[in-house]
């Protein structure tokens, strides 16, 4: 396995650890509607 | 490599980096600015590859800058600041941390793809910073006379990864403990001395009775403040009942005029207020039923919940033999939480809904409602309106010979309550009745509307106990649990935003509203109980 590839795999896995602790927070604390965003405008 | 190669290659890929993030971008601000986050990101991506395919053609430096310039505003603007600071510190540290200590608010979490997108802006934003790196410092050397020994390509030192590695396990902690900082909610003595407390609700239109005896509850519990260590002030501001305009007089409240904390009435207020005073970080208590206004963060309710009201109105209309229900409603947020809690409730008590009409608030004209309602026989009609379509609706109903009326909160809010006499319905219970006593006394010609007054006069008092204590008003509601106000014993669980009370049940006695327990107590008095 190059180095190249072990990178290529550790940034998958940080970015599906993200993704997935997301999901969890989301789907625990989420909103139920669209009213309930964050409200954050172009800077 | 020769350097003409290393600049094609890593230009392709600071390109292909900055059109992925720009994805990201885009599907992250179709939340905030809906279709025009499609101009956003058309921008992000043309404005690049235009100065990319200028600089290629041209060589012009100035060009090259502006290509970076570009990357810096993607890096730093949606990749640093919305992506780590706003997206995944508020969504992972700022969870964490809430769980932890109150001192800490409950981040606003918004819809997967919102979510997932900011973490993607992040880390999009990393690859948009590394390989842009590569590309100013190809495209230099391929314009210099004498390129570079690191721009061909040279391998890097062995001990670079792990220099990197550190620097950047340095900086995560760093950026984490900045946060923590930053997101700590923390007591600020108020300047002067002077605690100025918002107070939003409309006190005209057609919830000016409960708007005005709202107020004045306020005013009554500023007034009965005693050697205080800070001195209060309260900034009331007329919503009117359009929550569109009441947006404009939520700002000058919160953003314009900074006030302390904010006391508001009636849910659609409510609900505008709350993103003010979350971007604020000030406590927001609502005197109002809409449950999700409450985030436990800054945002509380304190009032009876819908639920609690129906198992209240259930239990009450079991013990006087009711089967079915007949349901005349006037389409308003708040009812409408009262009326489907109330289905719930009496479908699991096995009662049974006969009719029911849920009518738009222009209708004034019931008697074809009514007169389809009579039809059905039920042992009960249920009507929650407000004014002014309450009181015409309680005149029909009595012009049409309907009697055995009962309903949630709406016979206290009334001009007329004499229209509904003999009605029974549940409102919040009041367990020190020398308050209203006081409130009728001090205001003569306000209307008590029960529904409010005391959660609005404990409201008040709760930011006054936090501030004499010398904690944040907004970390002191998160943490209280219970406490002992003129509306009785009012508790929260840990996390929530609601405080939770138990309603009584009231009648309408002698063309005014009276507690049952007490019309029950004076009636075996006077031996006439049944």
């Amino acid at each position: 396995m190059t180095s190249r590839t072990r990178v290529l795999i550790g940034w998958a896995v940080v970015v599906a650890i993200l993704l997935g602790g997301a999901y969890v927070i989301v789907a625990r604390n989420g909103p139920t509607a669209g009213s309930e965003m964050p409200s954050v405008s172009a800077h | 490599m020769s350097s003409l190669h290393q600049f094609h290659h890593t230009a392709r890929r600071s390109l292909a980096s900055i059109v992925v993030t720009a994805a990201a971008i885009t599907v992250n601000h179709l939340y905030s600015l809906g279709p025009r986050a499609l101009l956003l990101g058309g921008v992000l991506v043309l404005l690049p590859t235009a100065l990319l395919l200028w600089f290629r053609r041209t060589g012009n430096r100035v060009t090259l800058v502006g290509y970076a310039a570009v990357g810096a505003w993607i890096v730093v603007g949606f990749g640093l600041y919305k992506g780590l600071w706003l997206g995944v510190l508020r969504l992972f540290v700022g969870s964490g941390l809430a769980v932890v200590s109150t001192s800490f608010p409950k981040p606003t979490i918004g819809p997967y793809p919102f979510e997932a997108s900011g973490i993607l802006m992040f880390v999009g934003a990393l690859f948009v910073a590394h390989f842009g790196f590569d590309f100013v410092r190809a495209a230099l050397a391929t314009t210099d006379s004498e390129p570079r020994s690191r721009a061909e390509g040279t391998e890097p030192s062995t001990h670079r990864g792990r220099y990197l590695g550190v620097a950047g396990a340095l900086s995560a902690a760093g950026v984490v403990a900045a946060y923590t900082v930053a997101a700590r909610d923390t007591f600020v003595p108020p300047a002067n001395g002077v605690v100025t407390i918002g107070v939003i609700g409309p006190v005209t239109g057609p919830y000016a009775i409960l708007g005005n005896s709202f107020v004045k509850a306020l005013q009554m519990a500023l007034d009965d403040l005693r050697g205080t260590r800070y001195r209060y002030t309260l900034r009331i501001e007329d919503s009117g009942p359009d929550p569109a305009k009441a947006r404009s007089h939520v700002k000058k409240l919160v953003e314009d005029e900074r006030v302390d904390a904010v006391i508001g009435a009636v849910s659609l207020i409510g609900q505008v207020t709350k993103p003010f005073a979350t971007k604020a970080s000030i406590p927001h208590l609502c005197i109002c039923t809409v449950a999700t206004i409450g985030d436990g963060a800054y945002n509380f309710t304190n009032i009876p919940s819908p639920e609690a009201e129906a198992v209240r109105w259930v239990a009450e209309a079991r013990r006087r033999g009711i089967r079915t229900i007949a349901i005349l409603q006037q389409d308003y947020p708040s009812i409408n939480n009262h009326v489907k809690a109330m289905k719930t409730e009496a479908a699991r008590q096995g009662l049974r809904i006969a009719y029911d009409n849920r009518y738009a608030d222009s209708v004034m004209d019931f008697r074809a409602i009514i007169a389809e309602a009579k039809r059905v026989r039920a042992d009960v009609y249920y009507t929650e309106a407000l004014e002014p379509q309450l009181d015409v609706l309680a005149q029909q109903l009595a012009d049409s010979g309907v009697t055995n009326i009962a309903s949630v909160v709406a016979p206290s809010l009334s001009t007329k309550p004499w229209l509904f006499e003999g009605a029974w319905y549940t409102d919040s219970d009041l367990s020190d009745m020398a308050f209203k006593r006081r409130f009728e006394a001090k205001y003569p010609g306000t209307q008590f509307a029960t529904h409010m007054m005391p959660y609005a006069y404990d409201s008040f008092n709760l930011i006054v106990r936090a501030y004499e204590q010398g904690v944040n008003p907004a970390v002191y509601l998160r943490t209280v649990r219970s406490y002992v106000g003129v509306a009785g014993t009012v508790t929260k669980k840990p996390g929530s935003g609601n405080f939770a009370s138990a309603p009584t049940v009231w009648t309408i006695t002698n063309g005014k509203p009276a507690l049952l327990r007490d019309e029950t107590v004076s009636r075996r008095a006077e031996g006439t109980d049944r």
